[in-house]
């Protein structure tokens, strides 16, 4: 594989994806909702309160190739942000998608 | 009184926002020194010469200026030019009529900056609050020296011996160094020195020392000073007799400000120069170049090279200057300082050359440099989207076409390429704008007009 950096073709047509996940530790209660959050690869690793939970839905996807099941819910920090998190139900772990404030 | 008039006849530029009164209970900025000591080497950069050509200190010798043309001046002129009458701002013409046997010295300002560079660089080993003031000029902050280097006698030898160790010693021998507290006390104490003899004014003895001097010490308005000896006023003292607001009456507040000096209410700290690394490039000609195109040509391929130094680290320029080494020795500066600080080369370019046009080399070029010596801030990204034509003219009110791209947008991709090699701008596309899955809605496209 050719390095993109080197190549200005290749980086020219090369499409990067727009609001890919990143990684997350989520402390969740026994309902299974989010009590603290700390984003991987944030230079505070320290863990957030999670105050209020706005929203939650859940996305069920491509059955027939590579199925996805995401559990999503929005909520709001101990600092005032608000951050929409997802539950991977095939892979497992916790994701961050959208982050606001 | 002429004579007093021209040995302060270089202004002192004192920054009138950094006054602190008297008042030791008056806080002064960090860094800043209250206790001055000026150094000065009257016609730096003939005795430069001088000292590069030994045959001729004892012959009558003038240092051309640095403007061209057909009617150049005399700038800096030699003890034996002087009783000749040959005066500094003569027509060559003149000078020559009045002194036959004058040798006429092409100026060599890259010569001069390397010396001011050396003098400062070994002056900041010493004292962290080091303020240039013109080349052959510095002001020192000397508070809290008294602990490593004793007295103020002690200090400004010390200061001197470093001088000897960088500088020829005839240049070390001819200053002249004034101690005082701020910078006015501190100039006029210098310039009213003997070379090798320092004149330190004690905080005490500061009125008593200031009201002796001479009137044209101050750095006010020419007019200011020929209304003041016509007023009478000769010394600082005689000034001191007009009440302030009587002062600023006549004078306007230069007149306030003149009696704060003048009675050493004013005291003006020495404040830490900060000279940002320059960014240089240069180009060696195998022959020497007369053509003004050509030095156009190089000039562009300079300016690339230069704004392409990662050292530049995004910063708009706010100054810069092209020297050239001349055929047959000597040098050729032209300097340009910008309103507004750029960040392309085009713009650059044209002030350049427009300086070039006034202030031509005046004989063939060996090699050029560039030199970006000051800088403004990063170029935001907001000024890749104020739209602008392509002689720089806003554009607004006009809705863009479906695809195009604005001039302003497209020259900072094209800055943004030459400096990191590729463009770092995307453009967002839509994929599948529908989708559940945000991130397959969405992507980035690198964009390259």
């Amino acid at each position: 594989m050719r390095d993109g950096r080197k190549d200005g073709c290749a980086r020219a047509t090369r499409l990067k994806p727009l609001g890919s996940p990143r990684g997350a530790r989520v402390l969740v209660d026994d309902a299974g909702a989010p009590v603290a959050v700390v984003v991987v690869g944030k230079r505070s690793s320290r863990a957030k309160r999670v105050t209020a939970i706005r929203e939650r839905w859940r996305i069920d996807d491509e059955w027939w190739r590579h199925p996805l099941s995401r559990e999503y819910v929005t909520v709001v920090l101990e600092d005032g942000r608000s951050l929409t998190l997802y539950l991977d139900r095939v892979e497992g772990g916790w994701w961050v998608q959208g982050e606001e404030g | 009184m002429a004579d007093a008039r021209q040995r302060y006849a270089r202004p002192l530029d004192l920054d009138l926002g950094t006054s602190y009164e008297a008042n030791p209970q008056n806080l002064l900025p960090s860094r800043a020194s209250r206790t001055a000591l000026c150094l000065w080497l009257p016609t730096f950069e003939l005795r430069l010469e001088l000292v590069r050509s030994p045959g001729l200190d004892t012959t009558s010798v003038a240092l051309l200026s640095t403007e061209g043309g057909a009617r150049r001046t005399v700038w800096q002129v030699s003890e034996r030019a002087s009783e000749a009458g040959v005066r500094p701002g003569q027509l060559v013409s003149q000078a020559v009529s009045l002194c036959p046997s004058l040798t006429l010295l092409e100026p060599d300002p890259s010569h001069y900056d390397a010396a001011e560079d050396t003098l400062l660089e070994v002056l900041s080993e010493l004292t962290p609050v080091v303020e240039p003031a013109g080349r052959g000029r510095v002001f020192l902050g000397m508070d809290g020296l008294g602990r490593l280097y004793g007295s103020p006698p002690n200090q400004v030898l010390r200061v001197i011996r470093a001088l000897f160790r960088v500088l020829p010693g005839p240049l070390v021998a001819a200053t002249r160094a004034g101690f005082a507290p701020g910078k006015f006390g501190a100039w006029v104490a210098a310039a009213g020195a003997r070379p090798g003899e320092p004149m330190i004014v004690p905080e005490a003895g500061l009125c008593t020392f200031l009201a002796r001097q001479p009137v044209t010490a101050l750095p006010v308005e020419e007019a200011t000073l020929d209304r003041l000896e016509r007023l009478g006023v000769r010394t600082l003292g005689d000034l001191l007799r007009f009440p302030a607001p009587a002062l600023v009456g006549q004078f306007g507040e230069e007149g306030g400000r003149a009696r704060a000096w003048a009675s050493g209410e004013r005291i003006d700290a020495v404040r830490p120069w900060h000279r940002p690394r320059p960014v240089r490039v240069a180009l060696d000609f195998s022959t020497p170049i007369g053509q003004v195109e050509t030095l156009h040509g190089a000039l562009d391929r300079l300016l690339e090279r230069a704004l392409a130094r990662p050292e530049r680290r995004g910063r708009s320029v706010a100054a810069l200057r092209v020297v050239g080494r001349l055929e047959g020795g000597g040098s050729w500066m032209v300097d340009a300082v910008l309103r507004d600080p750029i960040a392309s080369r085009e713009p650059l370019a044209f002030v350049l050359r427009s300086r070039m046009g006034l202030l031509p080399p005046p004989r063939a070029v060996e090699a050029l440099a560039v030199e970006l010596f000051r800088f403004g801030p990063p170029s935001s990204q907001s000024s890749l989207f104020d739209r602008k034509d392509a002689l720089g003219r806003p554009e607004e009110g006009r809705d863009l076409s479906d695809g195009e791209v604005p001039h302003s947008l497209r020259s900072a991709v094209r800055e943004l390429k030459l400096r990191l090699g590729h463009s770092p701008l995307y453009r967002v596309v839509e994929v599948d704008p529908l989708s559940r899955i945000p991130e397959r809605r969405h992507a980035l496209l690198s964009f390259d007009p």
